[in-house]
């Protein structure tokens, strides 16, 4: 504490020799804490739009751009509803669940919601039996089965191929499957989000786009937008606000992310008019931009380590020989050799703490800023980088002053003495 | 006090020796006030290192206390140094950050004590100097009389039984140095002998007695007194 109360003077009252190292070590810590805040919280992001999103492949009208639907999958574009039927009767493979949606804005006690229409798996499997001779025949449990979709195959990996008919009956399956199985056209299910702010747990009657509609139930939460939607029988969304027989994205559960890769092509090739993509297709962009900016985060790791590194070196070596004479003095009113290597090492080590504090509120407030002002969300610093930017400047400060310190230690004081 | 036996001081220069210090035999006690006197490059600073614990002698024992300063660690002949031994420079080295007050306490800093302790023994000390009005002042902000003051304070703060002054006066007006050599007798007491280097005759002749360098050998001379000079200090 003692040793460190003369550094810190030193430091304090003779700032100049040492600010450029501090500057140096603030900027590369500002650097590295800025650009790993964003990647990180770009990642973040990322996952949780792939949560958001639900299905992993998305069958979305040819004029949608995938920034519309970042937005919202209210998007006003529409595609025919049949486009679904095709897609069951093609039994691709790989298809474990449909949703076609059509989703629409209105108005719950005078603040907005939107209201989603989505087929019920019973009536959707009952329709596409009907336009299908082949599987006219075919009951839902069989067909869940041994038919295309639903059914339990080679390499399956996806979310609802694993789960019993029962389960998959079962409202708290919504957030594996998303899937509703049965509903009314006169019914509604409501969100979490929106059961919680408006007080619903079932039973109530509430009136959307003019009509009136029954709360059969409250879905599970998701963690997805459908937190705060209502869902309602697509058909009866359709005539409420007046679409005809389209919706606004049909939602495919791939089987796996390599089966889904398949699927597009096959899609593609069903349903020319429409526009097929991934989640991975969509995140693309953003996962690319990650991916260079951790690349970006290592070189500035590096900079900082060697810039930061040489800095602190030069200015603790130029310190060790400006101050001979001090340094040789305080040897000779009985100063060790350590003692005064350790003085080095400390003043190295206050450079690179004090250089962390203001390279990690710099890093964190311009990341804050940038994603703020261009990225479009916010941008936190975790601790973990915090911890990453104060750890790497106060050991890049220790390791470049071991020299000058060792230089400093091994000062014979007799020659410092004579020295004018 | 301290002894010297047999020391010697060798260096290789140019593949050539050169005898700093030749076998010195020397027996100092307290009360005791020496002054060496010899020209440039005799040995004056070589033999002033090797009393103060700092240069490793090269044959010889050199025993302080009942202690013998080169046959103990590194860090134990730092504390014996920063205990026992006082120094005043000629060109003072004063830390230059640091106050006058500062500079006194540092000598005791270096080994703790109270924060306390450390700033009254300091304040006394600048007290007695006249430089109660300057503890908060730098070494740049006083004048080179001033900062000799300051250098004796901080060698008197850990109360030494050794003090060793190199050219205490060189670059002091005579006002100044007559203040110094003051100093430095009055401080003299059954507890601290003063070894006190110069080229300058007339400051010589504060001391006691008189041992003259030349090529690294010491002799003793005739007590300034006995040789017929009247002390400059009254």
């Amino acid at each position: 504490m003692r040793l460190f109360g003369m550094v810190w003077s030193e430091m304090v009252r003779r700032p100049g020799p040492s600010a450029a190292a501090l500057v140096v070590v603030a900027f590369g810590v500002a650097a590295l804490v800025a650009v790993e805040s964003v990647a990180t919280s770009s990642e973040k992001r990322v996952a949780g739009q792939m949560r958001t999103l639900g299905a992993n492949v998305l069958v979305l009208p040819a004029e949608t751009t995938l920034q519309d639907y970042y937005a919202a999958d209210s998007h006003g574009e529409s595609l025919p509803e049949e486009y679904a039927s095709r897609i069951t009767m093609a039994q691709l493979k790989g298809v474990e669940e449909l949703s076609p949606r059509l989703s629409v804005e209105c108005e719950l006690d005078e603040s907005s919601v939107v209201l989603t229409g989505v087929l019920p798996r019973q009536e959707f499997y009952e329709q596409s039996a009907w336009q299908s001779f082949d599987l006219l025949t075919a009951d839902i449990d069989s067909f869940e089965t041994g038919g295309g979709l639903g059914r339990k195959h080679e390499g399956c990996c996806g979310r609802t191929c694993q789960l019993t008919t029962e389960e998959k009956r079962s409202l708290a399956s919504y957030a594996k499957t998303r899937i509703v199985h049965e509903l009314d056209r006169d019914s509604v299910l409501v969100g979490a989000d929106v059961a919680e702010e408006h007080g619903f747990a079932g039973g109530e009657t509430v009136r959307l786009l003019g009509a009136d509609f029954r709360v059969a139930g409250v879905l599970p939460r998701t963690g997805t937008v459908d937190d705060a939607r209502l869902l309602g029988h697509l058909h009866r969304v359709q005539e409420v606000s007046d679409s005809g027989p389209v919706v606004n994205v049909i939602e495919v559960m791939g089987c796996c992310d390599a089966m889904a890769a398949d699927l597009v092509g096959d899609l593609k090739d069903l349903l020319p008019g429409a526009r097929v993509v991934t989640i991975a297709n969509l995140v693309e962009a953003q996962v690319t931009v990650n991916g260079l900016m951790k690349r970006l985060s290592y070189v500035l790791f590096a900079v900082l380590v060697v810039l930061g590194g040489a800095s602190v070196a030069s200015v603790m070596f130029a310190n060790v020989s400006e101050r001979r004479r001090e340094l040789g003095t305080l040897m000779a009113l009985g100063a060790t050799p350590s003692t005064v290597g350790r003085m080095v090492i400390l003043k190295a080590a206050t450079l690179g703490v004090a250089g962390a504090v203001l390279g990690v509120g710099l890093g964190a407030v311009s990341a804050y800023a940038v994603g703020l002002r261009y990225l479009g969300f916010t941008v936190s610093t975790p601790p973990a980088i915090v911890l990453t930017g104060f750890g790497t400047a106060l050991l890049v400060a220790v390791v470049a002053s071991y020299v000058p310190a060792r230089r400093a230690a091994r000062l014979d004081p007799c020659t410092c003495l004579q020295e004018l | 006090m301290i002894s010297l036996d047999q020391v010697e001081k060798r260096y290789e220069q140019g593949g050539a020796v050169v005898h700093a210090l030749r076998s010195t035999t020397l027996d100092l006690r307290g009360g005791d006030f020496v002054a060496v006197v010899g020209p440039s490059g005799s040995g004056k600073s070589t033999l002033l290192s090797v009393l103060g614990a700092m240069l490793n002698p090269s044959a010889g024992r050199v025993v302080l206390d009942g202690t013998s300063v080169y046959e103990i660690g590194v860090a134990e002949r730092a504390r014996v140094r920063n205990e026992r031994i006082g120094f005043v420079f000629q060109n003072f080295n004063l830390v230059p950050w640091m106050t006058a007050l500062e500079n006194v306490e540092l000598p005791l800093r270096l080994y703790g004590g109270s924060r306390a302790e450390r700033r009254g023994r300091a304040l006394e000390l600048l007290e007695h100097f006249g430089l109660a009005d300057r503890v908060g002042h730098r070494p740049s902000e006083l004048s080179a009389g001033q900062q000799q003051r300051v250098a004796l304070a901080r060698t008197l703060v850990t109360r030494p039984t050794l003090v060793l002054a190199d050219e205490p006066t060189g670059n002091l007006d005579p006002a100044s140095r007559n203040l110094v050599l003051q100093t430095l007798t009055d401080f003299r007491d059954d507890d601290r002998a003063i070894v006190l280097v110069t080229h300058d005759p007339a400051v010589s002749r504060a001391a006691d007695r008189i041992l003259t360098i030349s090529d690294g050998l010491l002799e003793e001379s005739k007590a300034a007194s006995e040789i017929g000079l009247a002390s400059d200090v009254a």
